[in-house]
C-alpha cells in the first residue's frame, strides 16, 4: 500500500527546500542591497562565531608608557602595564516570520500556483530582512526589543554621556569615546566641507590605518555635499559604481547615503566594525509549526543569530544635526 | 754365584745370539724411530700453522710506506710522484664519494616521487588502495616487478569479500554527499550551505530554487505531481 502523505506536509517540505536552495542568493541580495552592508561584506567584516554566551572583542586601550629613549646608564620601567581589555556584546536574534494559511494551501494547487505562492512569501521575507537590517543599522540599542547595536549607539552624538557600549562605560573611559561634531544651525554650504575635513582628521589622527574607509549619511546631507562639492567631484569608487550605488567621494573616501540615516554623517573605519553571525543560525528557516486554534494554519521563521561590534570607537566619528543647507 | 745363575746367563747368551731375535730387535728400533720422526713433523706443522695464522691476522703491512707530505723537500722524484698521486687520489676519492652519495639520493628521490605520484593518481580512482597495503606487499614479494595498479588489482581479486566491503564503504550515497554541505551540527533544517562571496558557484534565484525543491519534494511526495493547477 502506498504511503499516505498530507498536502500540508509536502508544502512544508517545499518551503524549507526552496529556502535552502535560495538562501545563498538571498544572503547575497541582503548584503548587496545597500552600500554599507555591501561594503562590510566586501571588506570581509562579516565574521562567524559558533555559539558562545557572548561575543568578545579584544581592545587595546592604552599605549605602553615604558617606551622611551635613554641616555648612558638610563633606566626603563619594567612594569607590566595593563593595556588590553574586552568589549562584550550579546547575541541578537533577527527573525522574519512566515505564516501560511490552510485555505491558501487548499486553493492553490498544482506546481505553478504552489511555487508562485512560495516565491512571493520567501521573496517578501528576503526584502523585509534587507529593510530591517538597514533601519536597525541606524537605530539605537535595544530600542526594538533586543536589536543589535546600531550606529546611533556605537557612534554617539554625545560620547561623554554615561552609556555602556560593549559593556564598557564611555563616560569613564575616554579612550572608548567616538568623535563627534555638530552642525546645528550651521550652513553646510559654508562650513560643511570644513567640518568634514576636521572630522576626518580627528578620527584619523594622522595614522593611515585609522583613516575612515567609508562615509555614511542621509539623503539631505548627501545632497548638501553634492551641492557644495559639485565643482570638484572626484573619481568614483569602482566597486560601488559597478553595483550601481549612487555615491560621491570625499578625499578619496566613498560617501554613500541611506534614507534611514537622517541628518547625520558617519565617518567609519570598517576595519574596526564587524557583523558577527552564527553560521548555524544564519538566515535559516525553522520547521513549520501549527498555529494554535487556527485550523491548518502554520508558522515558520527565518532566524539569524548576529550582532554588530566595534573594538576601536575613537576612529569612528559622526557629524550630527546637519539641518541647514 | 750359584749354578742356577750360571745357567740363566747361558740361556740369555743363547737368545741374543739367535738371528730371529736380532731381527725382531732391529724392527722395534725402526718403529720407535718412525714414531719419533712423526712427532717431530707434527710439531713443525703446528708451529708453521700458528705462524701462518699470526701473519694472516696481522694488518697488511705495506712494503713501501707512503711518503709523508711533511718530508716533501727531502723526497726523490719517485717519492714525490708517489706522494702527488696519493694526495690526488684522496681528493678524487672524496669527490667521487660525494657524487656517488648525491646520485644515490637523487635516484631514491626520483623513485619516491614517482611512487608518490603513482599512489596519488591511483588513490583518486581507488580510495581503498591503502586498505590493501599488506596484501599488496605480500604479492610484491613474489612478483617484485608488478606495478602498484596491478598489485592492487591482484589483491582485490584474491579477496573479493573484502573488496565488496570496501566498495560499500567508499561508495557515498547522494544523501551523504549532500549532508557534507550542511553545517557540522545543524541547528535548523536549512542550516549551513551558505557560500562566502568568494565562491565561484552562482547562487540560485528563487525560481530556480523552487523548481529544484519541487523536483526533490516529488521524490518524497509523488502524489504532488498529479495535482493539476486548479
Amino acid at each position: 500500500m502506498a504511503a499516505v502523505h498530507s498536502l500540508t506536509e509536502a508544502i512544508d517540505n517545499l518551503y524549507t527546500s526552496t529556502w535552502q536552495h535560495m538562501k545563498g542568493g538571498a544572503i547575497d541580495n541582503i548584503f548587496t542591497a545597500t552600500p554599507f552592508w555591501f561594503w562590510m561584506r566586501d571588506k570581509g567584516r562579516l565574521k562567524t562565531q559558533g555559539g558562545g554566551r557572548h561575543i568578545l572583542e579584544p581592545i587595546e586601550y592604552a599605549k605602553n608608557d615604558g617606551v622611551k629613549f635613554i641616555g648612558k646608564g638610563g633606566t626603563v620601567s619594567l612594569n607590566d602595564r595593563e593595556f588590553l581589555t574586552e568589549a562584550i556584546y550579546d547575541w541578537r536574534y533577527l527573525i522574519a516570520p512566515l505564516v501560511r494559511f490552510g485555505v491558501d494551501d487548499q486553493k492553490n494547487r498544482g506546481k505553478t500556483k504552489i511555487l508562485s505562492l512560495i516565491n512571493s512569501k520567501l521573496s517578501n521575507a528576503e526584502n523585509s530582512l534587507v529593510d530591517t537590517l538597514e533601519t536597525t543599522l541606524f537605530a539605537n540599542v535595544g530600542a526594538d526589543g533586543g536589536a543589535f547595536d546600531g550606529l546611533l549607539h556605537l557612534v554617539q552624538d554625545d560620547p561623554t554621556s554615561s552609556t555602556v557600549v560593549g559593556a564598557i562605560n564611555q563616560s569613564t573611559n575616554s579612550w572608548w569615546q567616538n568623535k563627534q561634531l555638530t552642525m546645528n544651525t550651521v550652513s553646510f554650504a559654508t562650513s560643511g566641507v570644513d567640518k568634514m575635513r576636521t572630522m576626518l582628521n580627528n578620527v584619523t589622527n594622522n595614522r593611515l590605518k585609522d583613516r575612515s574607509d567609508i562615509i555614511l549619511t542621509g539623503q539631505t546631507p548627501y545632497e548638501y555635499y553634492e551641492d557644495a562639492a559639485f565643482t570638484k567631484l572626484e573619481i568614483q569608487n569602482t566597486k560601488l559604481a559597478e553595483l550601481g550605488f549612487d555615491h560621491l567621494t570625499f578625499k578619496g573616501i566613498p560617501l554613500v547615503w541611506s534614507p534611514a540615516c537622517g541628518l547625520r554623517m558617519y565617518f567609519l573605519n570598517t576595519s574596526f566594525l564587524s557583523f558577527v553571525y552564527d553560521p548555524a543560525m544564519f538566515f535559516d528557516m525553522t520547521e513549520w509549526k501549527p498555529i494554535p486554534e487556527q485550523v491548518n494554519d502554520k508558522a515558520a521563521q527565518i532566524a539569524t543569530a548576529c550582532t554588530t561590534t566595534t573594538n576601536r570607537r575613537r576612529v569612528l566619528g559622526v557629524i550630527h544635526t546637519i539641518d541647514t543647507a | 754365584m750359584s749354578d742356577d745363575n750360571k745357567d740363566g746367563n747361558d740361556d740369555q747368551k743363547k737368545l741374543t745370539d739367535d738371528p730371529a731375535f736380532k731381527e725382531m730387535q732391529n724392527a722395534v728400533k725402526g718403529i720407535a724411530l718412525l714414531v719419533q720422526q712423526g712427532q717431530q713433523a707434527n710439531t713443525t706443522m703446528q708451529e708453521n700453522f700458528t705462524k701462518l695464522m699470526e701473519k694472516v691476522s696481522e694488518p697488511s703491512k705495506k712494503e713501501d710506506p707512503e711518503p709523508d707530505p711533511d718530508d716533501i723537500n727531502e723526497l726523490d722524484n719517485v717519492g714525490l710522484i708517489k706522494l702527488v698521486v696519493g694526495e690526488v687520489g684522496k681528493v678524487v676519492d672524496d669527490k667521487l664519494e660525494a657524487v656517488g652519495d648525491s646520485i644515490t639520493a637523487t635516484k631514491q628521490g626520483l623513485i619516491d616521487t614517482r611512487l608518490e605520484g603513482e599512489v596519488k593518481e591511483l588513490m583518486i580512482e581507488n580510495p581503498d588502495l591503502l586498505d590493501w597495503k599488506s596484501e599488496m606487499a605480500l604479492i610484491s614479494k613474489d612478483n617484485p616487478n608488478l606495478s602498484l595498479a596491478r598489485l592492487h588489482s591482484m589483491a582485490r581479486t584474491e579477496d573479493p569479500e573484502k573488496a565488496t566491503e570496501l566498495d560499500e564503504k567508499y561508495t557515498e550515497s547522494d544523501d551523504d554527499k549532500e549532508d557534507k554541505t550542511k553545517g557540522y551540527l545543524s541547528l535548523m533544517p536549512t542550516s549551513g550551505g551558505f557560500e562566502d562571496a568568494d565562491s565561484d558557484e552562482k547562487p540560485m534565484t528563487s525560481e530556480e530554487a523552487a523548481d529544484k525543491a519541487w523536483e526533490e519534494t516529488l521524490e518524497d511526495f509523488p502524489a504532488l505531481g498529479s495535482m493539476g493547477d486548479a
